[in-house]
């Protein structure tokens, strides 16, 4: 995978004679337009209410796939590769701030913030240990090693907390009658809370990412890692930092949906599935890119399986095909547009 | 091989050999029968209940030969290839089931149906590359357990659904079979399982032969080619599309024939069995014996039954820990994230060292060729 002049843009080089309209973004735009053309009949007959309330609940799912889409750009940006772990990972921490929340006693968000830090550990150890010896280029084990964590972290989970659901305390109000209404449709305090916290994520990040010497280093890394060696980052400790900030991304994200999936070992397998569709679609090295991209996903997600049933001949349809719209996703933008809506495009030889 | 090769000048091995003498020969005649006379053996010795393990195990093992095509020899990452074996599994029960067909008559169908979703899918694999490709495969093996559920169209009907299903007429040894193999005085169990393993073993064989000259031939070599260096490759004239589009279609058939071994020799078939567990559990036989060799499919297939057999068992042997046995899914993680380390080509690659170590195999200079 080479990289090279980024200022060219692929239609400069572009030999076939193809019309400029269709292109990537065409085709992604023309496929949702083509699910939401589907789903009119049955929202129109739903009315403005109902479409609302779809839309108002899918915002809690998009904030939480956008906290897990970044960590899994983070770790793409800075080294091209995609952590599988990283759903388990998220997982383990919430289990860690269930530990010390409900079985030690502790207030929600010191306990969520003390299990960030404690992953954001592991994610570093895992970094140094497993990760760093194996070359970027050489996908094989990076994928062997992030899977084979992936069901270690699920069995040490299993082994400690069993396998039931546990019920997690809410870092939010979260009491029936916590909400407030907008043109009829229910806004509930959970979803303020959960978008403020991306918001002041997203925030942080940034802050982290463009004022601080390691985010500067963390910025050079990604864009281009022999240069930013040859100049004198510390690369290595870089890398580190991006799996540690990753981690403690990932299990915030982990602790703000754990309240309404109820805690169990897998609980975030289908979120991951559908963090990845998120990131992809955004772009996988775009961090503005996969929150819009999260967002996209979760309206889209709960379209399909709030009105897809009403379409005639699809009523079959049920809440766990959303992670085939997910797969289908995917498929559609890795396909037609493999950078994503936001990402840099890279041009291979060959 | 050259790093075998290296090993065997720096070690002082006991054995040398001259290549194609008859000592040479003997000992490979030797080293084949340390594998062919257990595996003519054993199931006249093992208790039914293995014997149906170890017909399952060749089935796994052929599932793991088509995932190693793509894995091992193209070097494209596929994490789905667990949904061509519940393709290829299907595909045989449902057509025994509801289209009375014979066990041998579905093989050719469950490989060409795995054929051609193998060239659907694979199509992404011409612009997707490396960790886009794993990504995607490893959502199109969270999938297919949802979609053989779906409702619609009669799929959950004919799949079972959450259930499974199970095959009505599966295989039975008729009179002269049973006299050939010299199993009529055991039970009737025994009798089918012991049948059943000498059907799936004869089907594996074919498959094997089949693979082994696939890799030898041209789309094979420029597979190889492709893996090592796709510009070279290019550049010497391997058609890169219709190359890697044919190996993922076929390496998807093989895989599917894989399935439609295990559910023939399981009697069986549910939607656990061709799950994302089994996506961890063939990926963890396929590294752990051998990434990129053919003989690794069979250890592989050994590794994915037994280890999950006898995982739990040795978790509880293990003095003064007290962990529940499902959870033995920690040790094949261990395996995924350890082999990388410590055996980077796996079991057979570890034992062709060991054996440079010891034999010394002095190549036959060629003749000279008339011009």
């Amino acid at each position: 995978m080479t990289r090279f002049a980024p200022h060219i843009s692929e239609r400069d080089l572009d030999m076939a004679s193809r019309p400029k309209w269709l292109n990537g973004s065409t085709v992604l735009y023309a496929a949702m337009a083509v699910v939401l053309l589907i789903l009119l009949g049955p929202i129109f007959r739903g009315g403005s209410q109902l479409f609302l309330q779809r839309v108002f609940d899918s915002l809690n799912n998009g904030a939480v796939y956008a906290v897990t889409a970044i960590s899994l750009v983070l770790i793409f940006k800075a080294t091209t590769l995609i952590n599988f772990a990283q759903g388990n990972i998220a997982m383990f921490g919430a289990y860690v701030c269930y530990q010390l929340s409900v079985k030690m006693g502790w207030p929600v968000w010191p306990s969520i913030f003390v299990a960030m830090i404690v992953m954001a550990i592991v994610g570093a150890a895992i970094e140094r240990t497993l990760i760093r010896p194996f070359g970027p280029a050489d996908h094989l084990p990076v994928v062997l090693i992030t899977f084979g964590l992936a069901s270690i972290l699920l069995a040490l989970a299993g082994a400690i907390w069993g396998l039931e659901f546990l019920a997690f305390p809410s870092p939010f109000p979260a009491k029936p009658g916590d909400r407030f209404t907008i043109g009829g449709a229910f806004f509930r305090y959970e979803t303020v809370g959960t978008l403020l916290v991306l918001a002041v994520m997203l925030v942080v990040l940034f802050a982290i990412l463009g004022r601080t010497k390691m985010g500067l280093a963390f910025r050079a890394v990604s864009s281009n890692v022999e240069s930013a060696r040859l100049v004198g980052v510390h690369t290595g400790r870089t890398l580190q930092f991006g799996w540690a900030l990753a981690a403690a991304l990932s299990v915030l994200g982990a602790c703000l949906v754990a309240k309404q999936t109820n805690l169990e070992p897998s609980f975030m397998a289908k979120l991951t599935i559908f963090a990845f569709a998120a990131a992809v679609l955004g772009g996988l090295d775009s961090i503005g890119g996969s929150v819009i991209g999260a967002f996209i996903v979760a309206v889209v997600q709960s379209l399909v399986t709030g009105y897809g049933q009403q379409v005639a001949g699809f009523g079959w349809l049920k809440s766990n095909f959303a992670l085939v719209v997910a797969f289908a996703l995917i498929l559609v933008v890795l396909l037609f547009k493999p950078e994503g809506l936001y990402g840099t495009k890279r041009i291979e030889r060959v | 091989m050259t790093s075998a090769a290296s090993t065997a000048s720096a070690a002082t091995p006991r054995l040398t050999f001259q290549a194609g003498s008859r000592q040479h020969r003997m000992f490979q005649l030797a080293g084949w029968a340390c594998f062919v006379i257990p595996m003519l053996v054993l199931p006249y010795v093992l208790p039914s209940f293995r014997v149906a393990q170890l017909a399952q195990a060749v089935g796994w093992g052929i599932a793991i030969l088509g995932m190693n095509m793509v894995i091992g020899w193209s070097g494209l990452i596929s994490l789905g290839h667990i949904a061509f074996t519940g393709l290829g599994a299907y595909t045989t029960t449902i057509l025994i089931n509801e289209s009375r067909f014979d066990m041998w008559m579905t093989l050719p169908v469950a490989f060409v149906v795995c054929f051609l979703f193998g060239a659907l899918v694979g199509l992404p694999a011409l612009k997707i590359r490396g960790l886009y490709l794993a990504l995607i495969t490893l959502a199109l093996a969270l999938t297919f357990p949802i979609l053989i559920k779906i409702e619609g169209g009669g799929i959950a009907r004919r799949t079972g659904g959450d259930n499974g299903r199970t095959i009505k007429e599966g295989l039975k040894p008729t009179g002269w079979m049973r006299s050939l193999l010299g199993i009529s005085g055991k039970d009737a169990s025994s009798q089918v399982a012991i049948y059943k393993y000498f059907c799936m073993l004869i089907i594996a064989g074919i498959c094997f032969l089949l693979v082994r000259n696939i890799m030898k031939s041209s789309p094979g070599r420029g597979m190889l080619a492709i893996r090592d260096n796709q510009i070279g490759a290019a550049v010497s004239g391997v058609p890169l599309n219709k190359h890697k589009v044919l190996t993922f279609a076929l390496s998807a058939a093989f895989a599917g024939i894989g399935g439609s071994m295990i559910a023939s020799s399981l009697g069986a078939i549910g939607p656990t069995l061709v799950g994302p567990e089994y996506a961890t559990l063939t990926l963890m036989g396929l590294v752990l014996c051998g990434v990129a060799t053919l003989h690794g499919c069979w250890l592989g297939g050994l590794a994915v039954v037994f280890l999950q057999d006898l995982a739990p068992r040795w978790i509880k042997a293990v003095p003064g820990v007290d962990i529940d046995p499902i959870f033995a899914g920690a040790l094949f993680g261990l395996i995924l994230v350890l082999v990388p380390f410590f055996m980077p080509r796996g079991i057979v690659q570890f034992a062709r060292w060991l054996k440079a170590r010891f034999v010394r195999v002095i190549p036959q200079i060629p003749r000279a060729s008339v011009v």
